[in-house]
């Protein structure tokens, strides 16, 4: 389970002009769930997701990862975690084999269960006809499934993607969010980042939508419906961006 | 956390050596590049000697001698140096000038000594080289003249050495005691003494920098390195691994630089008839294993300092702007210290980079000493964890994640 208690972030650009990229966000999600951080770009999807990570300190607020504080214990919680965001990228010269091996290594499991987790991952991936192939010769939506491997090779119990589906086309997504439904039958948990209606609507059991750093919805899909009395979560979010002014700028 | 680290550097060793362009610029063209470069320079110089002492040249003669013997002595001693044909007659300073292998000489006599002017043109190196050979022929001219005359006040001009010096080489060892021999190994020596630690110096930085850059602020640009700072393996092991990696990568690259270097240089020597150089070092096993450790630390530091500077530097660009003034300083440092023997005061082995330079000076003329060596040691080891420290703590810190790509 995963608990995000009041977190709030900020960055100075080079401009010297302060950002709020997060402000009092706080949200759960449980195992055997898949949670959705639905918003425009620059909501503060991928920061809110790097705090939970570990990659960014809150500058205020905590996180809690199955009970362990993820400030207090970063190596024990990142242990934890398969994190993926859209500007993570394989590259190099290893095949898409030896690189799931390098990170099966480096989360210390023995050979056999690295075997045994590449096998398992290239199958439901569909990745077997490029995983003997250097990632610089793969394609956008092959590297994305390597990286999502890569991302899940110690087999955590918490899964965290940005925009797992981004540049992928209907039938990588669909691979994926097969995946990721696979994964919640397992009992991960899971938290993902989209600003692509339908995967969220398909996917999320629960909805977090995010403008300008806030959280204004944070509840089922239905419950959200029921209280706009709209049709489909489209009509909200346009409604929410109308209101906040933010429709130009995304 | 070493086990981390090794696992981390030998997939960088393994992604580095798949890549055909990065074998061949570092392990072929150090190689081939050295020993071609100065194989031909050695060829062509030799060839040129060749051609010149090969060349016919004219020289014209005008001559105020009044016995036509003194004349053919000086054609005799001028026939004895090259290939000269001989013009007779007043020289035509334009002639000369113009020709590429004119010279001309006057020459009469005051009393008993012979006076001559060489006329060549200084810009021309056939010209120059035929002055250069009548000057030689003049000189054997001198020679004879003064046996003569020495004979004929019965004197042999072979007993005319009042003083005999004989060398007796120390601290260089010699078959059978040869003195010859134990001199060239010295100079030899001496030459190493210059010139091992301050190549090493260049290489090591310059031949990392390239490689150093790429694994830590192209891997950012690229957008791999925050795949590994997710992962659960310490930012300590990070940093370490790719230190690990890059110092030996230092290493390859320059003792491979170093040894097409001195086979160049070798080859150079053996086309101008040099060739019997001493090639020995006088190094025993405790020698090379100091020169050894010397070299390993020599390589983590400046390891540590790219992977530092690497990791600060949001893009490629921005570390190769800091890069490059440390390499120059680096690169003073180098020749500042390189005409300096070993063994210099104390402070000297605290300072990072010019106590390796010393340090191997000593081990190499044998000025060597445990207490500066330890001072060597641990300012550098200081140094070295010091930058496994800053950078995992550059890793810890939010900083990594800032990337600008221009
Ligand atoms: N390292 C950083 N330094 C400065 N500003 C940052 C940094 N990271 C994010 N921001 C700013 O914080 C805000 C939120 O960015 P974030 O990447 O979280 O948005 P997002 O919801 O993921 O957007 P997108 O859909 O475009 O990925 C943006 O205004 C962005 O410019
Ligand atoms: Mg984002």
């Amino acid at each position: 389970m995963v608990q995000v208690n009041n977190i709030s972030k900020s960055f100075v650009n080079r401009k010297k002009k302060r950002i709020e990229a997060v402000k009092n966000v706080s949200f759960e999600c449980r195992s055997g769930e898949i949670y959705g951080l639905l918003g425009p770009n620059g909501a503060g999807k991928t920061t809110t997701l790097r705090v939970i990570a570990t990659l960014l300190k809150p500058d205020s607020g905590s996180v809690m990862v199955n009970g362990l504080d993820n400030q207090k214990e970063p190596d024990k919680v990142r242990a934890m975690i398969g994190f993926l965001t859209s500007d993570m990228k394989v590259s190099g010269n290893l095949t898409g084999r030896e690189f799931l091996k390098f990170f099966g290594q480096l989360n210390h499991l023995p050979d056999e269960k690295i075997e045994e987790r590449t096998k398992m991952l290239v199958e439901m991936l569909e990745m077997a006809d490029f995983i003997d192939r250097s990632p610089n010769k793969l394609s956008s939506g092959m590297k994305q499934k390597l990286s999502i491997a890569i991302s899940l090779i110690h087999d955590p119990q918490v899964i965290i993607f940005d925009e797992p589906t981004n540049g992928l086309d209907i039938f990588a997504s669909k691979v994926v969010t097969d995946f990721l439904k696979e994964m919640k039958r397992q009992q991960k948990t899971i938290i993902i980042s989209t600003h692509i209606m339908s995967v969220a609507e398909k996917l999320c059991d629960q909805l977090g939508l995010i403008f300008n750093g806030q959280l204004v919805e944070n509840d089922t899909i239905e419950n959200i419906l029921k209280k706009h009395e709209a049709a489909e979560i489209e009509d909200v979010f346009f409604a929410y961006a109308n209101s906040m002014g933010v429709i130009q700028s995304a | 956390m070493l086990k981390d680290a090794l696992i981390i550097m030998t997939k960088e060793l393994k992604n580095i050596f798949r890549d055909k362009r990065t074998i061949f610029a570092t392990i072929v063209l150090p190689l081939v590049l050295f020993p071609v470069m100065f194989g031909i320079i050695g060829l062509i110089t030799k060839a040129n000697e060749e051609a010149k002492a090969k060349a016919e040249y004219t020289v014209y003669i005008e001559s105020t001698l009044s016995k036509p013997d003194e004349l053919t002595k000086v054609i005799d001693e001028i026939h004895g140096v090259g290939n000269f044909e001989i013009i007779n007659g007043k020289i035509d300073e334009e002639v000369i000038e113009s020709g590429s292998t004119t010279v001309g000489l006057k020459v009469g006599k005051n009393g008993d000594v012979f006076i001559a002017t060489v006329v060549y043109n200084s810009m021309k190196e056939k010209s120059t080289y035929a002055a250069q050979k009548i000057r030689e022929a003049l000189m054997n001219l001198n020679g004879k003249l003064v046996s003569a005359e020495l004979v004929s006040r019965g004197i042999n001009p072979e007993e005319l050495n009042f003083v005999q010096i004989n060398d007796t080489v120390v601290g260089v060892s010699a078959e059978n005691g040869n003195v010859e021999e134990a001199k060239a190994k010295g100079q030899f020596t001496q030459m190493l003494a210059m010139l091992v630690p301050y190549f090493l110096l260049l290489y090591i930085f310059a031949g990392s920098m390239g490689l150093g850059i790429d694994t830590t602020a192209g891997e950012k640009e690229r957008g791999s390195l925050s795949i590994l700072l997710v992962n659960q393996v310490s930012r300590t092991s990070i940093a370490l691994g790719k230190i690990l990696y890059l110092m030996l990568m230092s290493i390859l690259t320059s003792v491979l630089n170093l040894v097409g270097l001195i086979i160049g240089l070798y080859l150079q020597m053996s086309f101008l008839g040099e060739g019997n150089m001493p090639f020995s070092v006088e190094l025993d096993a405790i020698g090379y294993l100091l020169l050894f450790i010397t070299v390993i630390l020599l390589a983590l530091i400046s390891s540590g300092i790219i992977i530092f500077v690497g990791i600060l530097a949001r893009s490629v660009k921005e570390a190769s702007g800091y890069i490059t003034p440390i390499y120059m300083i680096v690169l003073l440092f180098g020749i500042s210290t390189m005409q300096s023997e070993g063994s210099k005061a104390f402070y000297y082995y605290a300072i990072p980079f010019i106590n390796v330079i010393f340090t191997m000076k000593d081990i190499f003329i044998g000025t060597f000493s445990v207490a500066n060596f330890s001072t060597m040691l641990i300012v550098n080891g200081a140094l070295v964890v010091l930058f496994v420290y800053l950078t995992a703590k550059i890793f810890n810190s939010e900083k990594v994640l800032e990337v600008t790509v221009e």
